[in-house]
């Protein structure tokens, strides 16, 4: 596929077959989370990726994640390295805008190689800190949810590209 | 029993972290996971005894057209609407 049809045929998969995925896969994710751009080349995230009885447990504390992934991938940012590499911009915007990043390279990779994503942010990240025992500097930001599509949702309503550019100086 | 107080726990934990969630959410996220809630108990309904069919009904009703919240505003708030009235109608 060539990048503007995986970013076209990229979904919010909330329906998973009850099916594992292959740890070489999850690794062809983080590689790609790897080649994402970060502010001032700080990269203060991680990402942890769980499955079994945590991944449940997490389940459990997330109203916004669907369809009983196997795998989470939890993208995690070190605050305290975000606040001494990149100061307050770092620790405050930057460090969240890289984490979005990230999990939109892992999304387009897993359309590429046939799996389904949908990248979560309605969990609660304290109760998620203590299920993975996470210091209280390394704050989970967003989760990838990640398995084998049950079904794609439709395309929702896109906007045309003149309702969202303003032509300056062309 | 144990399956009957996972669900609970569930069902509560659910319940809980949306009520967290909701205080920074968007607004009609609120009623999302309300009616989700009820897609939930139901669920938890099914897993103690048999459910009218009413009930069950409901429950497709809501799985079918509640992601409408993430795409169209209008659609979702008829969808609210249908619900109530669903339960209006219902003979109790």
């Amino acid at each position: 596929m060539d990048l503007f049809e995986v970013i076209k045929k990229r979904r919010s998969v909330r329906s998973f077959k009850k099916e594992e995925v292959s740890q070489n896969k999850i690794r062809k994710l983080v590689e790609s989370a790897i080649w994402a751009p970060s502010g001032s080349n700080i990269y203060a995230w991680g990402i942890k990726v769980v499955r079994g009885k945590l991944a449940e447990k997490i389940k459990k504390f997330s109203p916004g994640l669907y369809g009983d992934p196997p795998v989470l991938m939890v993208i995690c940012v070190d605050k305290k390295i975000a606040l001494e590499e990149g100061g307050e911009m770092g620790r405050e915007i930057l460090s969240f805008m890289d984490v979005a990043i990230a999990a939109q390279n892992i999304c387009l990779q897993a359309t590429e190689i046939e799996l389904g994503t949908c990248i979560v942010r309605s969990f609660n990240q304290k109760a998620v800190q203590k299920i993975l025992g996470l210091s209280e500097k390394i704050v989970p930001e967003l989760i990838v949810s990640v398995g084998i599509p049950e079904n794609f949702p439709q395309t929702p309503p896109k906007k045309e590209v003149e309702e969202v550019v303003e032509w300056i100086g062309w | 029993m144990t399956e009957e107080k996972d669900l609970y726990y569930d069902l509560i934990c659910f319940l809980a972290t949306s009520a967290r969630g909701s205080v920074k959410e968007p607004n009609l996220y609120g009623s999302f996971r309300m009616v989700e809630a009820i897609e939930r108990l139901i669920d938890v309904m099914g897993k103690r005894k048999d459910v009218e069919d009413f009930y069950l009904g409901l429950r497709d009703e809501i799985k079918k057209r509640k992601y409408s919240v993430m795409e169209d505003e209008r659609e979702f708030i008829e969808f609210l609407d249908d619900i109530v009235n669903m339960l209006v109608e219902k003979d109790v």
